[in-house]
């Protein structure tokens, strides 16, 4: 069955303010007009089909905005939360809403997509159609979580004031910052600092132009490359390689399947255990054993 | 620097620029190479024990040569040749090796 589709033209605006026909609850699509610039409602914009803002156009809603799809060129506002089943996509602006931003398929914008809520792409309804992740051409920012069932890249930062929960990969141009723990499926990359203020779990490798830091333990199954430190108050585990460009710390163990690298100390305040061998530019310590299948020694010797 | 309050063990080599200290340092195919001092209860090395300054040990097992660029100071040592034989100060002082790691 087709939707019947709702025109939104010149003629239902003023001021910049939505005058026209309901849209609170339209049983079908919504077209909205080009160079309306970013059009104002009252209330809520809810549409059982699409929400299309054509070139010049963009969206700001008091309370909830509400669609299967969203495609909008400016940026998309929402004084309370932005729901779409399919996917939403900004071409030339942000995405922002006072709560959530939830999308059963992807979150995409070509600036920044912030929320005092959380942000989630995720497939609750288990379909194949969906292709799951966020993206954005700014900073991706949460007062709460961020989760995704397939990636998130943004080319600035990508902070979360609680957790981040990804089951691809996770890739920001700058820093990543987490208060909470960092949970990925796949490989962690950032231009600059990664900073999470629990655990970091990845089932791929960790990769940061500058530091790797974590309150609490780093798990990666792939192994570390870090340009500057990689630090963890409890234990570092991976399975494979791990290298740092200046010390690697631990307030506990840390456990590596293959090699140990550092340009400057090695510390761990239990047991260090490599499968393979530790070269260090620095000084190695460990307050418990040494343990390496290979060989220890300094990069200069 | 190469520093453990534990064990030290290697499947190969231990090799450093600086002072190498743990309770014990074994190697299952390697040698022990330090390039100041190497403080140790017990060392085992499947190979030579090679240090610029001292070794202070209880025990020191070498299946290679071992090498101190000044003295040797341990209770037991076995190996297939000991360069600086002259120099070897027994010792015994339980745990010779943790007073003197903690004045390095």
């Amino acid at each position: 069955m087709t939707l019947p589709t709702l025109y939104i033209t010149a003629e239902h605006v003023e001021n910049g303010m939505y005058i026209g026909p309901d849209v609170s609850n339209y049983e079908g699509n919504i077209e909205i007009a080009a160079d309306l610039g970013i059009l104002k409602f009252l209330g809520s914009i809810k549409a059982k089909g699409e929400i299309l803002a054509l070139s010049g156009t963009g969206i700001h809603a008091e309370k909830n905005i509400l669609a299967t799809s969203i495609e909008s060129d400016l940026t998309v506002e929402s004084g309370s939360a932005i729901t779409v089943f399919k996917g939403i996509k900004v071409l030339g602006g942000s995405i922002r809403a006072v709560m959530n931003i939830f999308s059963d398929g992807y979150i995409e914008a070509f600036e920044d997509i912030r929320a005092n809520f959380s942000i989630i792409a995720r497939s609750y309804r288990q379909s194949d159609e969906n292709v799951n992740f966020i993206k954005a051409g700014g900073l991706i920012a949460s007062a709460m979580s961020i989760q995704s069932d397939g990636d998130v890249e943004a080319v600035n930062s990508i902070v979360a004031f609680e957790g981040i929960d990804v089951k691809g990969n996770i890739k920001a141009g700058v820093d990543i910052i987490v208060q909470w723990d960092l949970n990925v499926g796949g490989n962690i990359e950032a231009g600059r600092d990664i900073a999470v203020g629990r655990n970091i779990d990845c089932k791929g490798r960790i990769r940061s132009r500058l530091n790797t830091k974590a309150g609490r333990g780093i798990k990666a199954i792939l192994g570390i490359v870090s340009g500057g430190d990689i630090q963890a108050i409890e234990n570092i585990n991976v399975r494979h390689d791990i290298k740092a460009g200046k010390n690697i710390k631990s307030g506990q163990d840390i456990e590596v399947g293959f090699n140990i690298e550092a340009g400057g100390d090695i510390e761990a305040e239990n047991n260090l255990t490599a499968f393979s061998n530790i070269e260090v530019n620095g000084k190695i310590k460990a307050g418990g054993a040494i343990t390496v299948t290979g060989y220890i020694g300094d990069i200069k010797s | 620097m190469i520093q453990a309050d534990e064990l030290i063990k290697a499947g190969k080599s231990i090799k450093a620029v600086d002072n190498i200290i743990g309770s014990s340092i074994t190697t299952s195919l390697g040698s022990i190479v330090s390039g100041g001092m190497i403080n140790c209860e017990n060392i085992y090395s499947a190979n030579d024990i090679e240090a610029r300054t001292v070794i202070n040990a209880s025990d020191i097992v070498a299946v290679g040569i071992v090498t101190a660029g000044k003295d040797i100071r341990c209770h037991n040592i076995k190996a297939k040749k000991i360069i600086k034989e002259d120099k070897i100060v027994p010792t015994f002082w339980p745990n010779l090796w943790k007073r003197i790691a903690s004045k390095v």
